[in-house]
């Protein structure tokens, strides 16, 4: 597991080595990669912090005012960490709580990616990375381009989709990663998941609509949005300005793919 | 703990690095940063094959570098590494310009079994197949193949060149048939073996003219018969597009049978 950091100038990178983890996994009920922020505990004082904007709408139901400090920052061994209290214990709380967080975790996310402005104009909650958010969203593409599907194809399809967006994914992210971007591998993964969305919609909406006219426009407005919301992640890997189209390249066809198919459906 | 600084390092990539090599080297962090696959130094290219930095030397190149080489690619002509890529091949334009052909070939050809099918009012059909079809022709032809022509003549003592050049050659190679495919939307039969044909030439001759000089080095004479293979594995290719993706009865359950159609 890489724990690279895309960093943006302002925002300092917050190093997590082994030691780290290590410290973290005790004071945390819930241990994950990222020191920064965690998915299960952080999510609703994320409107607390100050990288978090204030309009994301996901994270409003949290309990503010009950820990008036939920970040704390100490420093062990020579290594700043950072760790995050809920206000109560995670523990004991319904099923459906925990739930619910996660799933307006990638809600936030979804809404980070796809329009940054609305959903605070920052990389932070991407460093927290899941891929919860890319499987559900590959997983339904693959159910409604396979209803679309012929009968006697939709099997075919459906493991057609999973497969490429999977290895499609991991191609265009160690591409990224060979041309000299900083970007770490999983958070890469789960941007491209997280970019399908509109890829998604396209398809939804062919389900619903057979006319071409329609399919055609659509598909390739979802496709440049899918295009657009992953070029905003990666210009933040730092990677030349002459190799940005290389990088850009693989993730139009990648998208292009997908679009296309559900425009000749 | 004598191998107590093997754990220290990044754990993702790095855990490759010291694959084929017995020799004493310190892994503890001495100044502060942990080495890392992302940042390689540049002078001592890693020799793991497993390593990312191993490959990011073939990885090196900007957007114009590669235009350019694509472009260069499609003139046949000799000495395509020495001369466009001073001596130094990447591997970013030979695999992308095998997945466009890809793309380009499962677009093409869908779009064109569609037009046929709106054409004569039969219910539409999905064309998955044909993605998977490409996928692998494409890709066996221009990663497998060289690959094997690389071990044959590594075989028969010929050392003049790396897999990575061959896999260069036949990638870029197979460029020209990008632009041969998007033309093949035209519905004239003829045209399109004229197209494919002509594309095949081109590229055939390009392959000849850059892989001769290097069988041709060999002591033993029989290695350049090798050369015979490789057109006629070009040849067979072309055909197999052609039949494959660019007959109006794709389709149908047997292409084979009529492909001038």
């Amino acid at each position: 597991m890489s724990y690279d950091r895309i960093g943006t100038p302002s925002q300092q990178i917050i190093q997590a080595d082994d030691e780290d983890l290590d410290a973290l996994s005790f004071s945390h009920p819930n241990p994950s990669p990222n020191a920064a922020s965690s998915s299960s505990s952080s999510q609703p004082f994320a409107n607390q912090t100050a990288q978090a904007g204030p309009s994301n709408p996901s994270v409003v139901s949290g309990k503010i005012g009950q820990n008036a400090q939920p970040r704390t920052e100490r420093g062990i061994g020579g290594v700043r960490m950072e760790t995050r209290y809920t206000g109560e214990s995670t523990l004991d709380e319904p099923v459906t709580k925990t739930i619910m967080r996660d799933l307006n975790s990638i809600y936030a996310k979804l809404l980070q990616v796809l329009y940054p402005p609305k959903g605070g104009g920052n990389n932070q909650l991407l460093r927290d990375w899941d891929l919860w958010g890319p499987l559900v969203i590959c997983l339904t593409l693959a159910i409604i381009l396979s209803i679309d599907a012929p009968q006697e194809q939709s099997m075919q399809v459906f493991s057609l989709v999973i497969s490429l967006v999977t290895i499609g994914s991991v191609v265009v992210t160690v591409n990224s990663k060979l041309l000299g971007g900083k970007v770490s591998f999983f958070q890469s993964l789960c941007v491209l998941g997280y970019a399908l969305a509109p890829i998604l919609l396209a398809s939804i909406v062919s389900l619903l609509v057979h006319t071409l006219f329609v399919r055609i426009p659509v598909s390739l407005a979802c496709w440049a949005w899918s295009v657009w919301a992953s070029m905003n992640f990666f210009t933040g890997t730092r990677l030349q300005e002459s190799r940005t189209f290389l990088a850009v390249y693989p993730m139009c066809l990648f998208f292009f793919v997908f679009a296309w198919m559900i425009m000749i459906q | 703990m004598s191998q107590g600084g093997y754990a220290v390092v990044d754990v993702d990539d790095e855990i490759n690095d010291r694959g084929n090599g017995l020799e004493f080297k310190t892994f503890l962090p001495t100044d502060g940063h942990t080495p890392r696959a992302t940042s390689p130094s540049p002078p001592e290219v890693p020799h793991s094959f497993f390593n990312l930095a191993y490959y990011q030397t073939y990885f090196d190149v900007d957007t114009d570098i590669v235009l350019k080489r694509v472009g260069m690619a499609t003139i046949p002509r000799a000495g395509f590494i020495a001369e466009n890529c001073d001596g130094q091949i990447d591997l970013y334009g030979p695999f992308w310009t095998l997945t466009t052909l890809i793309l380009v070939l499962y677009i093409t050809s869908t779009s064109i079994s569609s037009i046929t099918q709106y054409l004569s009012s039969s219910h539409a059909n999905s064309n998955l197949p044909l993605l998977s079809t490409a996928v692998s022709v494409v890709y066996f032809y221009g990663l497998g193949l060289p690959a094997l022509l690389w071990g044959a003549t590594k075989w028969l003592g010929v050392g003049e060149w790396g897999v990575a050049e061959a896999l260069g050659l036949y990638g870029y190679a197979m460029g020209v048939y990008i632009p041969v495919s998007l033309l093949c939307l035209i519905p004239v039969g003829i045209l399109r073996w004229v197209l494919v044909f002509g594309g095949a030439a081109s590229s055939g001759y390009f392959l000849v003219q850059n892989i001769y000089p290097v069988l041709a080095s060999a002591d033993n004479k029989m290695t350049r018969l090798l050369i015979i293979a490789v057109i006629a594995l070009h040849g067979g290719m072309a055909l197999a597009i052609k039949v494959l993706f660019f007959s109006n009865s794709s389709i149908g359950p047997d292409p084979i049978s009529d492909p001038m159609l």
